[in-house]
């Protein structure tokens, strides 16, 4: 038996953190749900199961659920799908939709009761409320059948640190039921527990695309390979996102450090799919001040989303050469005021909203006036 | 730099050519009269040195002659940094600048056109303006050395004259090249966001940031909007799945309700078979109980009838006896009640007599009234008798006298004063004559108020009176004759008559005039009406219960009562019996019979009631008679209807005992049956019916359910077609990148407001040292101009001036509080002060439009003497049309305009 389990494609989600990016950011998700499909499709999966949240929320655009059933419709196998805490089966939910009538492979699967599939048989446990204390694959019965026992549930697998978890799968719950593979679903990150035999009997495929920063071990289906009944799973995480997350975290330390984040910004591959969120630390020389701006601009214009966090980035206080691009006189000296309170460190009385950022910043914005006064005057 | 010539041409009103000068180092009068042209060739030199020789448009257009198509041309010589330069600029028509060197005697050209514009500027630190004309600020140093017409007082001095003025004191914290355009841009900046008061731009001159916080608060509003109807999704889907709970929960409680009910109907079907068994087991027995009642009753009622038969008619018997003898009782209480009946007649014929003494009683009393009312009448009409004749005799007293009333007497008293008065005042007027004569001899006046002869004794004075005059002849001895005026005499003699004639009319009727006869009579008349009034009162008194007439009526009255009883009792005409004693033998009598009557009727009352209590006895008894006849009739019908059953007695008794065999059998059917019911302690039917209507509820229930499941899912369905979640997804997203803008711009608003805010403070902690040698020098020549130690000058800003006029009260003045010319004098204190540091280095022309116009002539001359100190380091430029006021400074050089311009044409 050999079949694609793959959960929580979240379709629709909101992506506030990447404002304007978001709607392209779901495009993304549904170009990897096809992806999901290519890949069943190309290892010769017998069947698809997704394990539940595959949309975001009951309340999507209905245009969604027409196009995830379009996609899962083009599998030539069966397809089962089990719905999630984010997406229930309850009156309104996104499983009424006429859409999946349509496909007549694709398995919407709201009633806990076994099920006949090719070589075995597979125990759905749809989610039916948003919020559940009970195991929910604790009716599943294995006894008297005979075949590959697959089980598909959508919950927290006991032993993750959750305060009180909701829809809690005992962490021996493949061994305890019989089932030669427990497809997981609600984590978006791969992540297996094996057996005491080792073999990956319950694993969460994670979501096939990633949802944000700092996101690891997403953006895969598995691939699972079960040669008979009672033989360990053969378990693969295989590539289906579209999108590259990159959180950047940069040190400036001197002159030039911008010139090499530059350098690796600019060496990024497919910047139409990559999300950039770089964060700047440490001390940055006044004159290196146009290299930032110049940065800001690259990632903001080359990537999918760019975003720069320079809050930590200090002006150097010590750094005479910017002050003296500044004319001396008054201008030097308010120059020289606005370093000081750039200082996190400065104890003397702030006047009022002069916080180091905004002194920071209003030097920097004096320092860019006299550049400019300096370069128009030179020209 | 100072100027040695100015030539101009085709400008304004200086339509040919006109040279000014040559200029001397120091003091120089340019004079005219006014509309000659002065403050013209001060604008085309101003003109030469800072505005672009290629400028056009109307402003520039307005430097032509009007009506005439000429160039405005200017040329000025000048010294500067030890070299002569001369400049020459024409505008409009075939624009040309060039600036040329002297050198070895001629002029070598050192730039010309926009080359030459800027190398010209160069030289007093202008700057070219962003179009048009040169302004006030880009004239350099020009801005405090040259003051135009009017244009006395210092404004907007420029940031980079400022800062030239720092360089000219040598200050450290004065600005490099560039610090003003920097300031200039951070001012900018700062005008950006914020308004000149500090206050975040709004509208559409507005930085944004106004706009965008409205737009994040118009996110953030939609944000919670669809936030609201994303959760109506999940509640209207509750509410789809609690009714659908609700419709499948009616239905489990239904369908267990239809299985009781098939058991509660078999129950009922056994119990309702039950109850119609002891049913018709009661029915029999009731009907052979009452069967056996009825015959019991029978065989009991003919028993008791006989009884009851039998004692009547033993009754009627005892009765008849009775009655007999009641009827002698009867009579004899009769003929007792009519003998004490005889002695109650007896008793009342006895009352006759009773009200005969009475009323003799009655008579007496009356007679003695009528006797006693007469003899009062008597009396009264004695006393009013009287009364009357008193009166009548004071009324006649008081007729027969005549006298005045007080009233009368007042005025008769007022006349006769008036009288007295005018006979005084006559007597006054008249001469008076006195003789004493020694030896008697006879008087004869002949003119006097009595004449006529009389004879007059020794020692006896004769006294004569008269008007106008008095005339005497002395018998043998003289004629005396005394005169008076004449007319008042008479005037007077006439009112004395007059009133003496007043009183005679007034007392005329009283016989006398005599006032104490008068009062006398008056007094009289008085006391009569006080007798005539008390007799009025005794007869009024008298007469006030009746009158005289009723008095003698009642009297008349009195005497016939009298008379008509003693007609009747003539004997009491000889003795007149005692009314006590008539009246207490009259009360006894009452009394004795009184008794005797009450006593009579009280023992016929008792005989009365006797006599009834036997006839009722009486009638009683017949009545019983005659009821126990009824008793004994009706006993013998019942009998007769009893036994008219066909049965004897015996037959009775012997079904009497069947009917109670098949009573006890009957019972026990009904007991058996009863104690089968016992097994059912309710009554199924009413189970079931309840059951009925409680499937019936439930039908209703799970109807109604399904009619709010469809509603609400029909709701729904709206709900998910609008795919609430992905708009709220968009929203979110769209708000965050709003807030983010915003939170971006707020930073660098904030940011530009401490840049704006620390280059001002830097720079007014800057101008405050660079001002103070400006200001000690300023007010040193504001001293000496008013002449007073008092005045004190401070500047804040841009060299702006104020003034202490050393009145403590008042402190610091606004300079435009001062009068015109302290105004004047102050700002030519503060531009000399700064004209002074600037010419440190080089000599520099300092020109004054016609201007201290309004300072007296005390304070200019020492204006004069402060310019005649200042020759040392400025040329002077004065342009006036008085130009005597300058001639006091020695050594000045008067360039008259008129003649230069006469000269030009």
């Amino acid at each position: 038996m050999k079949f694609i389990h793959t959960a929580d494609w979240q379709i629709g989600m909101k992506a506030a953190h990447v404002g304007e990016a978001g709607s392209r950011v779901r495009e993304k998700r549904l170009e990897a749900a096809r992806n999901v499909v290519e890949a069943a499709k190309e290892f010769g999966a017998d069947f698809i199961l997704v394990a539940g949240d595959t949309f975001e929320d009951n309340g999507v655009d209905p245009i969604n659920i027409q196009k995830v059933a379009d996609i899962l419709g083009s599998f030539d196998g069966p397809v089962y799908i089990i719905p999630g805490n984010h997406d229930p089966f309850v009156p309104g939910s996104v499983w009424g939709h006429s859409s999946w009538k349509s496909h007549d492979n694709v398995h919407v699967l709201t009633e806990a009761e076994p099920m006949q599939i090719t070589g075995g048989w597979l125990f759905p446990c749809p989610v039916l409320e948003k919020y559940s204390l009970k195991d929910p694959t604790a009716w599943i019965d294995t006894s008297g059948k005979d075949g590959i026992m697959v089980g598909m549930a959508h919950g927290n697998v006991e032993g993750l640190q959750l305060e009180e978890p909701d829809y809690p799968i005992p962490r021996d719950a493949a061994a305890h039921l019989g089932l030669d593979y427990l497809a997981l679903g609600h984590w978006h990150s791969f992540g297996s527990f094996p057996g005491t035999d080792g073999a990956d009997r319950m694993v969460y495929s994670g979501t096939h695309e990633s949802t944000g920063f700092g996101e690891r071990d997403s953006g895969n289906v598995t691939l699972v390979e079960i040669s008979e009944e009672g033989q360990a799973p053969s378990v693969t995480p295989e590539r289906t996102g579209v999108l590259e997350w990159i959180d950047m975290r940069k040190e400036i330390m001197g002159e030039g450090d911008l010139d090499l984040v530059r350098k690796e910004i600019e060496s990024v591959g497919e910047p139409s799919n990559c999300l950039v969120r770089l964060t700047l630390s440490g001390l940055l020389p006044l004159s290196e001040d146009e290299r930032l701006t110049d940065i800001k601009g690259v990632i903001a214009s080359r990537f999918l989303f760019g975003q720069v966090n320079d809050l930590e980035l200090y002006a150097a206080a010590d750094d005479e050469e910017a002050l003296e691009e500044i004319p001396d006189g008054i201008m030097r000296e308010a120059g020289g005021v606005l370093i000081e309170l750039a200082d996190p460190g400065y104890s003397g009385e702030r006047p009022d909203g002069a916080s180091p950022e905004v002194a920071l910043m209003a030097f920097r914005e004096l320092y860019a006036i006299a550049r400019k006064q300096t370069d128009g005057g030179e020209q | 730099m100072i100027v040695r010539s100015i030539k101009v041409s085709g400008w304004k009103c200086l339509v040919n050519e006109v040279t000014a000068g040559p200029f001397s180092d120091h003091l120089n009068i340019l004079h005219a009269p006014n509309a000659k042209g002065k403050s013209t060739l001060l604008w085309a030199l101003i003109s030469g040195f800072f505005d672009s020789h290629h400028l056009g448009g109307r402003e520039v257009e307005a430097l032509r002659p009007w009506g005439r198509a000429l160039a405005p041309t200017v040329t000025v010589e000048f010294e500067h940094d030890g070299k002569r330069y001369r400049l020459a600029k024409r505008f409009l028509d075939n624009p040309t600048a060039e600036l040329l060197e002297e050198e070895g005697g001629s002029y070598l050209r050192v730039s010309e056109g926009r080359h030459a514009d800027e190398d010209i500027r160069e030289v007093l630190l202008g700057k070219p303006p962003g179009r048009g004309l040169s302004d006030t600020v880009n004239l350099g140093i020009c801005q405090v050395l040259w003051a135009p017409q009017a244009e006395i007082a210092l404004t907007d001095l420029s940031h980079d004259l400022v800062q030239n003025i720092q360089e000219s004191l040598g200050q450290q914290v004065s600005g490099g090249p560039g610090a003003g355009s920097i300031e200039e841009a951070v001012v900018k900046l700062y005008r950006h966001y914020y308004t000149d008061k500090g206050s975040l731009k709004k509208g559409k001159d507005g930085s944004g940031l106004a706009d965008l916080r409205k737009g994040v608060n118009a996110a953030e509003g939609l944000l919670q909007e669809l936030a609201e109807h994303a959760g109506k999704l999940e509640k209207v889907g509750k509410n789809v799945q609690g009714y659908r709970e609700k419709r499948k929960q009616a239905v489990l409680r239904m369908d267990g309700i239809k299985k009781e009910l098939g058991k509660e109907r078999e129950r009922a079907r056994v119990w309702t078979g039950l109850v119609a068994k002891r049913n018709n087991a009661s029915q029999t027995l009731e009907t052979r109980k009452a069967k056996h009642s009825a015959l019991k009753q029978a065989v009991e009622a003919i028993k008791v009838s006989r009884e009851e038969l039998e004692g009547s008619r033993e009754r009627i018997k005892r009765g008849k006896k009775n009655l007999s003898a009641q009827s002698k009782v009867v009579a004899g209480c009769r003929s007792e009640e009519r003998a004490e009946r005889k002695r109650l007649e007896d008793a009342r014929r006895k009352r006759k007599a009773v009200e005969k003494a009475e009323k003799e009683a009655g008579s007496l009393r009356d007679y003695i009234a009528a006797r006693d009312g007469r003899i009062a009448a008597d009396e009264l009409i004695g006393k009013i008798r009287t009364a009357e004749e008193e009166l009548r005799r004071h009324t006649n007293k008081c007729g027969d006298l005549m006298a005045p009333d007080s009233r009368l007497l007042g005025r008769i008293r007022k006349a006769a004063s008036k009288a007295e008065e005018a006979r005084i005042r006559l007597d006054a007027a008249m001469i008076t004559v006195e003789i004493e004569p020694e030896q008697a001899l006879t008087l004869d006046v002949v003119a006097a108020e009595e004449t006529g002869k009389s004879k007059i004794k020794p020692g006896r004075i004769a006294e004569i009176k008269g008007a106008p005059e008095v005339v005497v002849d002395l018998d043998g001895i003289a004629r005396i004759s005394a005169r008076g005026p004449e007319g008042e005499i008479e005037e007077l003699r006439e009112a004395a008559e007059n009133a003496e004639k007043k009183v005679g009319e007034l007392t005329l009727e009283f016989g006398t005039s005599d006032l104490a006869e008068l009062e006398k009579l008056n007094e009289k008349a008085k006391e009569l009406d006080k007798k005539v009034a008390r007799a009025q009162t005794v007869l009024d008194v008298l007469v006030s219960d009746r009158s005289l007439e009723e008095v003698k009526r009642d009297q008349a009255k009195a005497a016939v009562g009298e008379e008509e009883i003693l007609e009747v009792h003539k004997d009491w005409k000889d003795e007149l019996p005692q009314i006590e004693m008539v009246e207490a033998e009259a009360r006894d009598k009452r009394d004795e019979v009184d008794r005797e009557i009450s006593d009579a009727e009280a023992a016929w009352e008792l005989k009365k009631d006797t006599v009834e209590s036997a006839s009722n006895r009486q009638v009683e008894l017949e009545t019983e008679k005659e009821t126990l006849q009824e008793q004994v009739d009706s006993l013998e019908n019942k009998l007769a209807e009893l036994e008219a059953d066909g049965m004897d007695d015996k037959e009775r008794a012997d079904s009497l005992k069947e009917l109670a065999l098949g009573t006890d059998a009957s019972q026990a059917a009904l007991e058996k049956a009863e104690e089968k019911l016992k097994e059912y302690p309710d009554d199924p039917s009413e189970e079931l019916g309840m059951l009925e209507k409680q499937i019936e509820a439930n039908r209703d229930q799970v109807a109604q359910e399904q009619r709010k499941e469809t509603e609400e899912e029909t709701r729904l369905n709206q709900l998910v077609m609008e795919g609430s979640y992905s708009k709220l997804a968009e929203a979110e997203e769209e708000a965050r990148d709003k807030q983010e803008e915003l939170e971006r711009e707020e930073l660098k608003a904030e940011a530009v407001k401490l840049l704006y805010l620390t280059v001002v403070s830097v720079r007014e902690t800057s101008l405050e040292v660079v001002r103070k040698p400006v200001v000690d020098v300023a007010t040193r020549l504001m001293r000496r101009i008013a002449g007073a130690d008092q005045y004190g000058i401070s500047m804040k800003g841009a060299f702006e001036p104020s003034v202490s006029t050393g009145i403590s009260s008042v402190g610091d003045v606004d300079i435009g509080e001062l009068s015109g010319g302290e105004q004047e004098q102050v700002y030519f204190a503060v531009r000399l002060a700064l004209a002074r540091l600037i010419s440190r280095d080089e000599r520099q022309l300092f020109v004054l439009d016609d201007v201290l116009a309004v300072t007296d002539d005390v304070r200019f001359s020492r204006i004069l003497g402060i310019i005649d100190e200042s020759l040392d380091r400025l040329q002077f430029l004065i342009l006036t049309c008085h130009p005597e006021k300058y001639r006091a400074v020695e050594g000045a050089n008067f360039i008259d305009l008129e003649e230069a311009i006469a000269a030009g044409s």
